[in-house]
């Protein structure tokens, strides 16, 4: 604790950043867990129930046991597009479908919307993570440079070159340069991870889209 | 217009976790992590520092001390004051002033008779020898001091070795109170404790810890018999103990006969024993 209390005002500047950096990412990943487990969990659950029911009234009516899943919102914003243009048309409240053609590209339209959407979402601050695994060692870097600098200052003043003049200042100053890989190294691996996640998500998202077009496809043609 | 979500309820819309509490607990966990590591909750390992040796080389251990006192009675009394070192003493005043001074004096009668030109190069060789003068005094005054205190240090030293032969004006030379041998020198319980290290043996690796020690008190009759030792303060480990009651019981008989009972308190530490 000595160490970072005696160094100088740029390096604890930088210590103050790197810290930030730190406390926001793990912020970050927490809520990233959180939501990212969260949407695998009920994407599964939706798909489950999905095709089990089979019909969107009845799908409809047992959305909402899945608040997380992308999945979730896209059937929502494709059978709403559906259902606005049968009220729209002759204003009946009713669930049930008429068998129209050239409509599927209005609910093709909902779908990439709320695809968009989702994506937005799920890479919610991730741009954050990208940034500190990128900057944060470099900061730490320039926080170790300026340290180096202001040692040798010292030493120069001091006119003796022994180790125990030189290591301590040296010593100070790559605190910046460990503090900046602390705060890099998880930030880099929750980025990752969760890049990964997400791109399963949205291939899922893109999937289910594919599928719940098809479906709507076969029922606007259905004589 | 028509609503957008006509047929969903309310609670369908997720609820987002709150990243200001995961913020908060972010701070947590860094302030957490920072107690940690600072050395409040987790001591930190204490680096071993080796150990500090004081040597007295005027009192070395002997087996069997003579009769004396330990501190050589005769030194004490003896001991003459440090003469000052020649770096400290205050530097003489620049004599050359003083002693020029006077000289100058008879100028003006000089420049009576003379052109008054001619005073100042009259002046110059006036005070050129008194200038040599004071500095001659400077150094007879120094090497007589030099003189002096190497006088006092040569009588510190025959005072000294007069207490060590136990001559002079001390009667009570370099040994111990109860001594009856006749080697000049002090702590027989040293001597005993290198006696004993020499006779200890423990492999490094049978004891997991360092920071052992051990004290005992161990008598030997006036044949330089061990009749009885005793643990006073034991180490907490059994193997290290039972080194010690070996290397004791290794130095059953002493090199020499006492001529008294000898009960001599014994530190073993296992630091100074494995040098």
């Amino acid at each position: 604790m000595e160490m970072i209390t005696s160094v100088g005002l740029v390096v604890k500047l930088v210590l103050l950043l790197l810290v930030y950096f730190s406390v926001v990412s793990w912020a970050i990943i927490f809520y990233k867990v959180r939501v990212i487990r969260r949407a695998t969990r009920d994407s599964e659950a939706f798909l489950q129930f999905f095709w089990n029911k089979r019909r969107f009234d009845a799908i409809s009516q047992g959305l909402k046991h899945y608040p997380g899943s992308p999945l979730a919102v896209l059937f929502r914003d494709g059978y709403q597009e559906l259902q606005r243009d049968q009220r729209t048309r002759n204003g009946d409240e009713g669930p049930v479908l008429t068998a129209e053609l050239g409509k599927a590209e209005n609910v093709a339209r909902a779908l990439r919307r709320a695809t968009t959407q989702e994506t937005a979402r799920l890479e919610k601050y991730l741009t954050f993570l990208a940034t500190t695994s990128s900057t944060a060692p470099f900061i730490g870097l320039f926080g170790t440079v300026w340290g180096l600098m202001s040692a040798f200052h010292s030493i120069g003043k001091t006119g003796s070159a022994s180790l125990a003049v030189v290591a301590p200042g040296i010593s100070e100053a790559l605190v910046t340069t460990a503090i900046g890989l602390v705060a890099a190294i998880p930030a880099v691996m929750a980025y990752n991870h969760f890049l990964n996640k997400v791109n399963v998500l949205i291939g899922e998202m893109d999937n289910f889209c594919q599928e719940f077009l098809n479906i709507v496809d076969r029922m606007l043609r259905r004589p | 217009m028509v609503d957008p979500a006509p047929h969903f309820p309310r609670q369908f819309f997720r609820p987002e976790p709150r990243f200001s509490n995961l913020l908060l607990l972010s701070v947590g966990l860094h302030v957490g992590l920072a107690i940690l590591f600072s050395g409040r909750l987790m001591p930190r390992p204490e680096v071993e520092r080796p150990p500090i040796y004081y040597v007295d080389l005027s009192q070395l251990p002997v087996a069997n001390p003579q009769a004396g006192r330990p501190d050589g009675g005769g030194v004490r009394q003896a001991r003459p004051t440090p003469p000052k070192p020649p770096s400290t003493q205050p530097q003489p005043e620049p004599a050359p002033v003083k002693t020029a001074a006077p000289a100058l004096k008879p100028q003006p009668t000089v420049s009576r008779t003379a052109p008054v030109k001619e005073a100042p190069a009259k002046t110059k060789e006036t005070s050129a020898p008194a200038k040599g003068d004071a500095a001659a005094d400077q150094k007879h005054l120094q090497q007589t001091m030099e003189r002096l205190r190497r006088d006092q240090e040569r009588a510190a030293v025959a005072e000294r070795i007069a207490g060590l032969a136990g001559t002079g004006r001390s009667d009570a030379p370099l040994g111990m109170p109860d001594g009856t041998g006749n080697q000049t020198g002090v702590s027989q319980a040293l001597w005993l404790q290198e006696l004993l290290k020499s006779n200890w043996s423990l492999g490094r690796y049978q004891v997991l810890r360092r920071d052992l020690e051990a004290q005992v008190r161990v008598s030997y009759d006036a044949q330089g018999r061990l009749i009885d030792y005793r643990f006073l303060e034991d180490s907490g480990d059994a193997t290290f103990d039972e080194s010690v009651r070996r290397a004791i019981l290794k130095s059953r008989e002493l090199p020499f006969q006492p001529g008294q009972r000898l009960d001599i308190p014994v530190i073993f530490n296992l630091k100074d024993l494995m040098e």
